[in-house]
């Protein structure tokens, strides 16, 4: 960050290419939209330029820090799409039709096809369970189970309590094994 | 028991999903990279250019220093106002206290006698009480 702050170019590009990936995939699975979350990446990453002058180092991890700014943005966004939706049910299709048409790709291409398919099936099904959670407990079962996060440094992110994190992540995964489970046979799961 | 093994089998499966959605990372295309990168040369271009200008201060002349006064002034209506207190200033300076006690039987005529003594608006004598002149 000190030598992103003093002009260094390539510091901005090591940083990018440091933290990036873990931007666009946390806003990802939080939104469900693939422009979406680019757009989100953008404005977190351009936040984090015009911090570096002022980052005090020792005060703040940069990926916590990113993690925070990504989830508080994708909350934003969140809010506006309900207020433009008219109705819930409206919104639940949309955000599944978005995952199920503009979902990643997987990472290792080195996989068997079979297992790669599946693997994807899988994590349509779960990201499309995923848009029906709450807001903040789909947040927080992201940073838990996706990002693997620890529960003190989610509460962090989120400005919330342990137990509060404790609280949504069990709630959303108790709702998402409701919906889940129902598909295990037909994602090779029986 | 067969609750608690259930629970097990679930928990087992859900993981499972978080798994597949783990392995499934969405990549950074290139051209998000580069609009990222671009934001980041943006900003990098203009803290460049405030450090140069503040390393660098230009000489303060003309139109510069008036504005640079109104700066520190507070702006036109603050300065105006502070160049009428002084003006009035200087005027009660020159012309002595009895130019006061003057102005004010002009401006309050002998009717209004009585509507200032409700205001309480005191004589200028009683701040002056020897003869000055």
């Amino acid at each position: 960050m000190a030598r992103l702050a003093d002009g260094d170019p390539e510091a901005a590009r090591k940083l990018a290419a440091c933290h990036m990936p873990r931007v666009l995939a946390t806003s990802y699975r939080i939104l469900g939209d693939h422009a979406e979350a680019e757009d989100v990446t953008q404005e977190a990453m351009l936040r984090l330029w015009r911090q570096a002058g002022d980052w005090r180092p020792g005060v703040a991890k940069v990926s916590t820090w990113l993690y925070r700014v990504t989830t508080n943005l994708c909350m934003d966004r969140l809010r506006r799409r309900k207020r433009q939706m008219t109705a819930v049910s409206d919104s639940v299709g949309v955000e599944t039709a978005a995952f199920a048409s503009n979902g990643p790709e997987p990472v290792d291409p080195g996989r068997p096809v079979e297992q790669r398919l599946m693997e994807a099936d899988r994590a349509a099904a779960l990201h499309a369970a995923l848009a029906m959670l709450p807001d903040r407990c789909r947040a927080a079962v992201t940073l838990r189970h996706l990002e693997e996060l620890s529960n003190p440094e989610i509460a962090e992110i989120m400005e919330t309590s342990v137990e509060a994190v404790e609280s949504l992540t069990s709630r959303g995964r108790r709702m998402l094994a409701a919906r889940l489970l129902g598909k295990r046979d037909e994602l090779g799961l029986g | 028991m067969a609750q608690g093994e259930n629970r097990d089998d679930s928990e087992q499966s859900l993981e499972l999903f978080f798994t597949a959605a783990r392995e499934t990372n969405p990549v950074p295309e290139r051209r998000l990279l580069e609009r990222v990168i671009a934001d980041a040369n943006r900003v990098q271009a203009r803290v460049r250019r405030s450090r140069r200008s503040e390393a660098n201060p230009k000489p303060v002349t003309g139109s510069r220093f008036v504005e640079s006064l109104r700066e520190t002034l507070g702006g036109w209506i603050i300065a105006g106002a502070l160049a009428a207190s002084a003006c009035a200033g200087i005027v009660v300076g020159f012309a002595g206290p009895g130019f006061i006690a003057d102005l004010q039987s002009k401006v309050f005529a002998a009717d209004d006698s009585e509507f200032i003594e409700f205001l309480a608006v005191p004589s200028i004598e009683e701040f002056f009480p020897e003869d000055v002149s």
